[in-house]
């Protein structure tokens, strides 16, 4: 499917700048980060389909926004920000691996990362079922994952 | 985050046409039953024009493009069998003149330094070692291969820097930082030297270095993207790196000669 990124970005701009806004609370960073989202989009538009474009957007701009938070290393204000930077943070083997392509993970049609996952449930306020419908993983599938970054995020004991 | 709030990024989903029949209905219910949901909703619809005003579809298409077209640093040519050489000299000559920021004495004549794209501020400095005494290099002066240059920055406010080139051969060079992909922190005082020197290939025509800076990190690849297009365009002497006006941009061009 050949990317009209101007017609994408004025149906979906908006969406992933609030999502990057969200995520890294620095307006500049946020300008950036959304316009490496559509970058991703545009070298990759052999790849990519049109089931879900802002479902797509929304995971491509949570992990784009992981690795910059990863990388950052600035100290959290309040609790939300924490759990991002854990979450951000984690050390599981599974991630390591998927974090050499993220966009593997999403075009590729693999597993989302386990990352984007406890973001949507811990920071998005999303239940086990509405995450595991935007992955297209099932609820016990997406809870097993979860469990997975139990040592590193204090906040999926509950899980 | 409240757990049983309709969270964010379905509503996101919702306004953007985007959910399938029967979620986008059971998502409606949802919101209309909450305090504050057909406000949520309309916030989202008023944050997209504002958006939309402030950040127009075809500027932003244009700069994701030119992003999208822009490839990696082909290669580094740091030199460090001539910075082994170089650094005593170097660095004894920066610790006495680079600090010294008063200003040239009448007749110098020498031109500006720093084209400065977008107002006063952060500039770059060029140095070459020769045989005999270092000296200042003008901006726009004749340089040949195998020149080695000594670049320092004076921050001017800024707090974050990336410092990259072009040249001739439409190759990007990245100086600052060496490694990460975060510009890198900038020292507030003074001329402040990159931590390599760096020895002109021979590339025809030019080398232009660039120094990006702003309050806040950014990212560096989103620069080396933009030296890439800009390197690969008509006017790479010249233009502008296509970066978005919070990153604040200066250049400084060395003219090859054989």
């Amino acid at each position: 499917m050949a990317v009209d990124v101007q017609a994408l970005y004025t149906q979906f701009g908006p969406l992933v700048l609030r999502r990057c806004r969200k995520l890294l609370r620095d307006e500049d960073q946020a300008l950036d980060a959304m316009q490496d989202v559509f970058v991703l989009l545009l070298r990759n538009e052999a790849r990519l389909d049109d089931g879900a474009p802002s479902s797509l957007l929304l995971r491509m701009a949570t992990n784009v926004c992981l690795n910059r938070i990863r990388g950052a290393g600035r100290r959290p204000e309040d609790p939300e920000e924490e759990t991002l930077q854990q979450i951000a943070c984690a050390d599981d083997a599974e991630s390591r691996s998927l974090a050499r392509s993220v966009l593997g993970r999403i075009f590729g049609r693999e597993l989302e990362s386990t990352q984007a996952i406890a973001v949507m449930h811990l920071v998005d306020g999303m239940t086990l079922e509405e995450v595991a419908r935007e992955v297209g993983l099932s609820v016990s599938g997406v809870r097993k994952r979860l469990r997975t970054l139990k040592a590193n995020v204090a906040a999926l004991q509950e899980v | 985050m409240e757990r049983n709030r309709t969270p964010d990024w379905l509503l996101e989903r919702l306004v953007a046409g985007d959910l399938p029949d029967s979620e986008a209905a059971e998502i409606q219910r949802r919101v209309a039953a909450e305090p504050d949901g057909p406000q949520r909703l309309a916030a989202i619809r008023a944050s997209n024009e504002a958006i939309l005003a402030a950040h127009p579809a075809p500027r932003l298409a244009a700069a994701i493009r030119h992003r999208a077209e822009g490839q990696a640093p082909k290669k580094r040519r740091f030199s460090p069998f001539a910075l082994t050489l170089a650094a005593p000299a170097v660095a004894i000559f920066l610790v006495l003149f680079l600090q010294d920021t008063t200003p040239d004495v009448p007749g110098e004549q020498l031109p500006p330094e720093v084209i400065r794209l977008k107002g006063d501020g952060p500039k770059l400095l060029v140095h070459r070692q020769r045989a005999g005494e270092p000296e200042r290099v003008a901006e726009g002066s004749e340089a040949r291969a195998r020149d080695l240059l000594q670049l320092s920055y004076q921050a001017g406010g800024a707090a974050y820097g990336v410092v990259v080139s072009v040249d001739g051969n439409g190759n990007v060079t990245r100086h600052l930082p060496a490694n990460g992909t975060t510009a890198a922190a900038l020292d507030p005082d003074g001329a402040v030297a990159l931590p390599a020197s760096y020895e002109l290939d021979d590339a025809p025509a030019f080398e232009r270095f660039f120094l990006v800076s702003a309050a806040a990190p950014f990212s560096v690849e989103q620069v080396v993207d933009a030296a890439a297009w800009l390197a690969k365009s008509a006017a790479p002497e010249s233009g502008e790196l296509p970066l978005p006006p919070s990153l604040r941009q200066t250049s400084f061009l060395v003219k090859k000669v054989p």
